[in-house]
């Protein structure tokens, strides 16, 4: 039987594997963001100069900014200093990259994790339900997670803000307070958000979960189960659930992956300084500096969402070889 | 990999932890954008673009007088202040280096960090002195410019504002590249007389440059020398010499810009705030939100949250700042040869329903208006001198030669509904647009300077004569990239150029109504800037010729 100590060495010989096999993924992807955003028509000094752009304006900026340089001699450039840890700075406000980040990081994590935790809760409930109780009611469930779905998140939020900022006054209109600031205050901040984002989410997981457990429950040793006078609520947790579980991880990692970037309506609509406004701003200016960035910070994100999720499976079912 | 029990809880414990971390890691202690209204609210109405002013550039010879310092006499020292003004804007400052940023909304950001050479008063336009106590040009034709600057003024960082330090702040903004490098001309010299004064001198008149030094287009507000050796100091910090200072641990850029006071302020007494926060909210209606439930003192606004803002029991001011329409970029005729027939041009301007669409789509917030308004004080005479007239329209086109139609390429950049309420109207005389969007500014730019598009939509912001002149109509403007020209539109610039203020006034004039009469463009609506503001903030003022509010005039008002 292996030792802790060789446990603990084997998953830390994981988590670097993992990490190590990410750096091609990490290389590509931002070779691949950074001739996408030069294809966007209109580059940084032409944004800072507007309608001040005279051509030879517009020269000496491009070439104070480096844009003047060949694509690929750019590119070069910016993969030689990332590789030292330095991802330069915004060609708009000079801000070093890292430090940009940095600062918007909390926010988006913390939605990130609010929004997939009330979406499991909410989600998992209501997939469970809707599997155990008379067909029409589980219908119900099933077409009311559907309309959460369908809601668009930023309307949902303006909605939230309009009822529980405005008419009630129990959470802020906008706005966020970093945790180490104060606790309450970041959970006041963030609550509307997260669940304005978290709704959709919750649909796929409760459908997820339904049809999940639906499966399970029609399986032959959990008939036997039933036959056998075990307890209800043993059977639907600790076996039908756990069997249903692996694809709830799954899908809960897809969606947590997806509200990383795809909060950024929810983020303009309560005024929040998340990564996800961030990457559509630079985008839209060219600021490449700041794009590369952030795709590379968002890759290692995803990489890292997705070996939680590995080590998730092991936790579920230990057969699993992560 | 097989787990026991212990093994799968050290796991999830793993899994918890690094999740906490994560939502706690980045930023910084105090980063905090959600803005709590303190016992201060409240504001003036402010331009989000920019506003007609007085261009009160100075006679030759003249000298201005200085600006005395507000506030009670010190009597051992002014007391420190304990409120907090929280404002909204919608779009941030692009970069801290005032000679890297743009002007308008940002303008408000940058004015708290920086005192500038001229103090331009937002109540109405008129100049006085900031940083300099006396100023004016030195010659007849307003090409030696001449200020004196106070003494024992300093920057944030301690460093003292002296004739050097000027120096080398406006041969950097000049050699910066920025948007606004070009606006004083070509600039032969600029050199410290003395410890205290500094001569500027340009090659050709241009009576602005008074403007030019205030907070106008951002040559006047003078950054230390220490950041000017290494610009990218300017990503988390300010250098200049205003009664505040960025606090960078507390700001998120593009989200969250925090003030404090600066205690090298050569004016402490007029420091009334212990901390300004300023909160960019790009969404309509999350700014009202914020502003109605008392997250912020003072607002920018917006025609589609205006009536909203009144219900909410907040005040709106609003004041022309701007206008839109379309801009002809081709009016010799270069690329599309009908707009090189002033009948053409004509005919598009009587095409254009001006009071509908300023109805429908701003409200009271927008005048129908053909003629362009201007930060120079002269009565705008013009405004409806086209009225809608479709058949006048149609006449003007056969006329012309054009009566079977005609299709014009435009790029449009911002509020899709007034470009098609304009596409509309042109439609029923023939005209069709063939509309390029532009997703951004720059994308609108590289567009215009392609040499494809003969007419642009894209709001612009009210500017002196001077400079509309050498942007949209002079040879080189880079809304004149065919080069058409206008001989007595082109004599006219240089008479008001060689007059002093009071007497260009009027040759400004006469230069924007040929504009309009000659139909070089085809303005539409003066659009205004909206503000929303509460009552607890004192010595609000805005005015069409105050360009941007200057939060740095405003007070706490107690009770």
């Amino acid at each position: 039987m292996a030792t802790s100590e060789g446990r603990r060495r084997s998953l830390v010989a994981v988590i670097g594997r993992r990490l190590l096999v990410s750096l091609p993924l990490v290389v590509v992807i931002s070779l691949l963001s950074f001739v996408l955003v030069s294809l966007i028509p209109g580059d940084a000094a032409r944004q800072i100069l507007g309608t001040n752009a005279t051509p030879q304006a517009y020269e000496r900026l491009r070439a104070q900014m480096g844009l003047e340089q060949a694509l690929p001699r750019q590119y070069w450039n910016w993969l030689g200093d990332a590789v030292r840890g330095d991802f330069g700075v915004s060609l708009f406000s000079s801000e070093e990259v890292t430090h940009a980040i940095w600062s918007r990081l909390s926010v988006t994590v913390s939605l990130a994790i609010g929004a997939i935790v009330v979406s499991l809760l909410v989600g998992v409930s209501l997939g469970v339900l809707s599997s155990l109780v008379p067909r029409s009611v589980g219908r119900s469930v099933d077409a009311f997670a559907m309309i959460g779905f369908a809601l668009p998140g930023f309307w949902v939020g303006l909605m939230l803000i309009s009822v529980f900022a405005v008419k009630v006054g129990w959470f802020p209109a906008t706005g966020y307070v970093p945790i180490s600031a104060s606790p309450t205050d970041w959970l006041r901040s963030i609550a509307l958000p997260v669940f304005a984002l978290s709704l959709g989410s919750s649909a796929v997981i409760a459908k997820q979960t339904r049809e999940g457990m639906l499966d399970v429950l029609s399986s032959e040793h959990i008939r036997v189960m039933w036959a056998n006078g075990i307890p209800r609520r043993s059977i639907v947790f600790r076996h039908a659930l756990k069997g249903a579980a692996l694809p709830i991880v799954t899908v809960s990692g897809l969606q947590m992956i997806g509200l990383l970037t795809g909060a950024v309506l929810v983020e303009r609509v309560f005024a929040l300084p998340g990564l996800g406004g961030l990457a559509i701003d630079s985008a839209q200016r060219g600021d490449l500096p700041m794009v590369q960035g952030l795709v590379v910070w968002f890759t290692i994100l995803v990489v890292l969402i997705n070996l939680l999720v590995d080590l998730a499976y092991s936790v579920i079912n230990p057969r699993v070889h992560v | 990999m097989f787990m026991s029990s212990k093994r799968r809880a050290t796991v999830l414990a793993y899994v918890v932890a690094t999740a906490l971390a994560m939502s706690a890691c980045g930023g910084d202690d105090d980063s905090a954008s959600e803005s709590s209204v303190q016992a201060t609210s409240g504001s003036a109405a402010t331009s989000g673009t920019e506003t007609p002013s007085d261009t009160a550039s100075a006679a030759p010879g003249d000298t201005a007088s200085t600006s005395e310092p507000s506030g009670t006499e010190p009597t051992g020292g002014p007391a420190a202040p304990t409120a907090q003004l929280t404002i909204g804007i919608s779009t941030g400052p692009g970069s801290l280096d005032p000679a890297h940023d743009g002007a308008g909304e940002t303008t408000l950001v940058h004015s708290l960090a920086s005192a500038s050479i001229i103090r331009l008063d937002p109540a109405d336009g008129s100049l006085t002195g900031d940083l300099a106590e006396t100023f004016g040009f030195v010659d007849d034709e307003f090409k030696v410019f001449e200020f004196t600057l106070r003494d024992g003024a300093k920057f944030s960082d301690g460093t003292p504002v002296d004739a050097a330090a000027v120096v080398a702040w406006l041969e950097y903004f000049q050699a910066a590249g920025g948007p606004f490098a070009g606006s004083m001309g070509t600039i032969q010299s600029i050199e410290a007389v003395d410890g205290l004064t500094v001569r500027l001198t340009v090659e050709n008149p241009n009576p602005t440059v008074p403007l030019l030094l205030s907070r106008f287009r951002n040559w006047g507000m003078i950054q230390s020398s220490t950041a000017l050796a290494d610009p990218e100091q300017f990503g988390t910090a300010t250098f200049g010499a205003g009664p505040y200072v960025l606090d960078g641990a507390r700001t998120v850029s593009g989200d969250t810009y925090t003030f404090v006071p600066n205690e090298h302020y050569y004016a402490p007494e007029d420091i009334r705030y212990a901390e300004v926060v300023v909160k960019v909210i790009s969404d309509p209606s999350s700014m009202l939100q914020a502003i109605a439930t008392g997250q912020l003192d003072y607002a920018t606004g917006s025609p589609l949250t205006a009536a909203a803002a009144m219900d909410a029991g907040l005040t709106v001011d609003s004041h022309p700042s701007g206008y839109n329409g379309l801009t002809i970029l081709d009016a010799g005729g270069t690329i599309v040869e009908a707009l090189g027939d002033t009948r053409v041009r004509q005919a598009l301007n009587y095409a254009i329903d001006r009071v509908g669409i300023a109805d429908a789509l701003y409200g009271e917030y927008a005048m129908p208006s053909a003629q362009a308004p201007s930060l120079d004080p002269f009565p705008l005479e013009l405004t409806d001198h086209y009225a809608f007239d479709p058949d006048m329209a149609r006449q003007l086109l056969t006329e012309a030669g054009f009566g079977d139609g005609l299709t014009l390429p435009v790029v449009a950049y911002g509020e899709p509904e007034f470009v098609q309420a304009m596409a509309a109207d042109l439609a029923d005389v023939g005209v069709e647009l063939d509309i390029t969007t532009a997703s951004n500014i720059g994308e609108l730019i590289q567009l215009v300077v392609g040499g494809q598009h003969p007419i642009i939509v894209f709001a612009q912001g009210a500017t002196t004569m001077w400079d509309f002149y050498n942007s949209n109509i002079g040879p080189g403007g880079i809304l004149n990239p065919f080069g058409a020209s206008d001989s007595e539109m082109d004599a006219l610039f240089q008479e008001a150029n060689a007059l002093p203020a009071e007497d260009a006034l009027a040759v400004w004039q006469e230069l924007s109504e040929r504009h309009v009469t000659e139909a070089w463009d085809a303005v539409v609506v003066a659009t205004h800037a909206i503000s929303y503001y509460g009552d607890e903030v004192g010595g609000f003022a805005a005015s069409a010729a105050g360009f941007v509010v200057d939060p740095t005039l405003w007070s706490p008002v107690d009770g």
